[in-house]
């Protein structure tokens, strides 16, 4: 069955024509694949459906439409001359190229052409639409068709009477069929063609290359010849150079932080009588002044050795203050490095303190692995988290300090000193919930910001940050150690970003 | 190499202690030398870090968490059985190495992902979210938090809260007008929302930055406290 394109008549398979229009319906003729039956438009050189060859699919070439250069008027540049000049712009190597091409072509035996039977007859017909001028194209385009093309359009669709318009000289013109064979045919089945539309090329411009488009080609040619390195060559970051004034600026705010930090090292820890500690780190040591000498308290040393130089002074405040008070620790790490950490600043208060003893006073369970699943089992019960004791490897029951712990909520303290927020979120949402003990976090500069909302709602009940914190922590617990004496360098850091804060804001003003 | 392993094992807690802070110097030194551009004391100083950590955290997980688990499966396992689930579980998941029986190991990442994922979405939304909405829900009445400028204090800390929470939600919001050329009033508003959103979280923003800058200042404080003490020791030794 073919279904006419134009009045969507459905004719018999050998109709040529439509029975109710006339229209021509070579092109329109679908074939039957040999191998599964499946209907494929005429032009179709592969079956849609199992891509077995159509024999025969390819009608006989249309009558070729007529010559270009009858089409065309006097003064309009063939695409023919317009690649000539284009040719003398080209640059000198692609020309040579093209000239080794040419040589090598003629060298060789020529291809066998395709019959002309195997094309289909679209491309026939962009075939014939090639020849067109340079000029017409983007005329065809913009303006609206003329009353010639639309009379051609109109009558198209046209008995074989009527379609065929003579041109002044006489000639019959063929209906040109620029648009998809389907087009139209709304039942039909979702065919597709065979094979895609060959797309013309834009023309080259025929202008002369300009400076910047030889260079490109230079540099072209260039990357095209030479050969290709055995290595990568070093990444080399790109930008602005600074200003001269402005690396001046830089060496100098990097002169006075490091003459900051060394404040120390000339004042002696002056300035430490200045610190007052906050309400809620005198909450903290109060409270570590009136816990049981039974009670102890479980401390987590999570932060990594990177961090130790920040938290270790902290750290070593706060097991100081409970060793004095003769409060049991039992020290964890969630993190592995902790555990050294945890180790290290054990054994510096053991080493002040003389009766300050392994399994008696301070004990080290280890690392505690799993992050969320790892500390909901340790509020399950202590036991189930850790088998033995990280140095001796005893039994917890063997222990004097954690014979009778059997949960957390037996500690009722617990202290986390950490380097990552997301580290004291999980103790906050895993051991704290349900209010069985109480959480302090005794953390890093640089993730206090973040945890500051915890502390507001209650969930922490002391927050405490980074060395500044340490001195307040030493001051009020009457201990002062080495935070109190190198806290100069915090102060005098303060006066370099005032100082340097206002500089930039002036001279920023004074430029606007 | 076993008189070495001997020798080094027999160092006096003095030597090893001196050896450590030479060596702790040194790589401090090395990391430091950055200041001046890439070199190789800085990258040895840097893999050694790496590469110490990573066997340390290996041997920890060793024997803190794998060892004591299989020696109880091994000396009792009618109590300690379901350990053997669990070691099963693990070597499937080394399987994952192994092209032919890769697939083994889909179980016991299935088991993990399933499980730390459940763990943590309830720990945030009963940990987190419900909590942190509670104490959204502020009173902004002077009266509710005490007499005087305490009070007073009190209430703009709260409506600052408040204010900063609304604008910064506001800022995620994203839509258009329906039409450009005649914004509604809702439309402006929610501009200027955004606006202030934008600058309460540049002023977060840059909290962070503060507390960073701070927090990395407290380690180059410390290292230069370190490096101070150890020229003083060795001033003194030598002189």
């Amino acid at each position: 069955m073919i279904v006419c394109p134009a009045c969507k008549h459905r004719n018999p398979e050998d109709a040529e024509v439509c029975e109710a229009c006339g229209e021509n319906l070579e092109d329109f003729l679908y074939r039957a694949c040999p191998a599964c039956g499946a209907l494929n438009p005429a032009e179709n050189v592969f079956c849609h459906r199992c891509l077995e060859r159509l024999k025969g699919a390819a009608p006989e070439a249309a009558e070729q439409p007529p010559a270009a250069e009858e089409r065309m008027t006097e003064g309009e540049e063939t695409l023919a001359e317009t690649t000539e000049k284009e040719e003398e712009s080209i640059p000198s190597f692609l020309s040579e190229e093209a000239e080794e091409a040419e040589v090598a072509a003629e060298e060789e035996p020529p291809l066998e052409e395709e019959p002309a039977e195997t094309l289909p007859p679209f491309i026939e017909t962009e075939r014939r639409e090639e020849p067109l001028t340079r000029e017409e194209e983007p005329l065809a385009e913009k303006r609206p068709p003329s009353e010639e093309q639309t009379t051609e359009t109109e009558q198209a669709p046209a008995p074989p009477d009527e379609q065929a318009p003579e041109t002044e000289e006489g000639e019959e013109v063929l209906p040109q069929i620029a648009t998809h064979p389907l087009e139209g045919i709304e039942d039909g089945l979702p065919l597709e063609v065979g094979v895609s539309l060959p797309h013309r090329a834009d023309p080259l411009s025929s202008e002369e290359p300009t400076e910047e488009e030889r260079a490109d080609a230079e540099l072209l040619r260039r990357i095209a010849e030479e050969g290709a390195p055995l290595q990568e060559a070093p990444s080399k970051a790109e930008g602005k150079e600074p200003q001269p004034l402005s690396r001046l600026g830089r060496v100098l705010l990097h002169l006075m932080v490091l003459l900051a930090a060394l404040a120390p090292f000339f004042t002696g820890g002056q300035t430490a009588h200045w610190v007052l500690p906050r309400r809620d780190i005198g909450g903290l040591v109060d409270m570590t002044s009136t816990l049981s000498v039974h009670t102890p308290v479980l401390v987590s040393f999570d932060y990594s050795p990177s961090y130790a130089g920040e938290l270790d002074p902290l750290a070593l405040a706060l097991v100081r203050q409970l060793a004095s008070r003769s409060v049991p620790i039992v020290a964890m790490s969630t993190k592995p490095e902790g555990i050294g950490v945890a180790e290290k600043i054990c054994a510096t208060v053991a080493g002040e303190m003389e009766d300050y003893r392994y399994g008696e006073d301070y004990a080290i369970l280890g690392y505690l692995s799993g992050q969320e699943a790892g500390l909901r089992t340790l509020k399950k019960g202590v036991g189930y988290a850790f088998k033995k004791d990280h140095v001796q490897h005893r039994a917890l029951s063997e222990l004097p300090v954690t014979s009778g712990i059997d949960s957390v909520a037996d500690m009722e303290h617990v202290i986390v000193l950490s380097d990552e927020n997301n580290i004291v979120r999980r103790w906050i949402e895993q051991v704290r919930r349900g209010d069985i003990v109480l959480l302090h976090a005794l953390v890093s500069t640089r993730i206090e910001p973040l945890l500051v909302p915890y502390e507001q709602a209650g969930q922490l009940e002391t927050l405490i940050g980074g060395a500044y914190g340490a001195a307040e922590y030493e001051k009020a617990s009457g201990m002062e150690g080495m935070a109190a004496r190198t806290v100069d360098a915090d102060i005098f850091l303060f006066l370099v970003m005032l100082l340097i804060a206002v500089i930039t804001n002036v001279v920023y003003v004074s430029k606007e | 190499m076993q008189t070495v392993i001997n020798a080094l094992v027999h160092l006096s807690p003095a030597t090893v202690e001196a050896v450590g802070i030479w060596f702790a110097a040194l790589l401090t030194l090395a990391v430091l030398s950055f200041i001046l551009g890439d070199n190789p004391f800085f990258r040895l100083a840097e893999y050694l870090f790496v590469g110490i950590a990573a066997g340390y955290a290996a041997s920890l997980a060793w024997s803190n968490v794998l060892w004591p688990r299989l020696r109880l499966l091994l000396t009792d396992p009618g109590t300690w059985w379901y350990y053997g689930l669990f070691f099963a579980l693990g070597m499937c998941l080394l399987a994952r190495g192994i092209k032919p029986i890769s697939a083994l190991g889909n179980l016991p990442l299935g088991v993990l992902f399933g499980t730390g994922a459940a763990l943590a979405l309830g720990g945030v939304i009963t940990g987190t979210l419900v909590p942190q909405l509670q104490v959204s829900f502020l009173s902004l009445s002077p009266a509710d938090y005490g007499q005087g400028l305490i009070g007073w204090a009190h209430a703009i800390d709260a409506l600052l809260l408040v204010v900063g929470t609304i604008t910064v939600l506001s800022v995620f919001h994203f839509s258009a007008p329906e039409d450009e050329t005649h914004k509604g009033i809702g439309y402006r508003l929610l501009e200027i929302l955004q606006g202030t959103g934008r600058k309460v979280i540049m002023i977060g923003f840059g909290a962070l930055l503060a507390g960073a800058t701070l927090s990395f200042f407290a380690i180059l404080k410390s290292r230069l406290v370190f490096l101070y003490d150890w020229l003083a020791r060795f001033v003194n030794v030598g002189l």
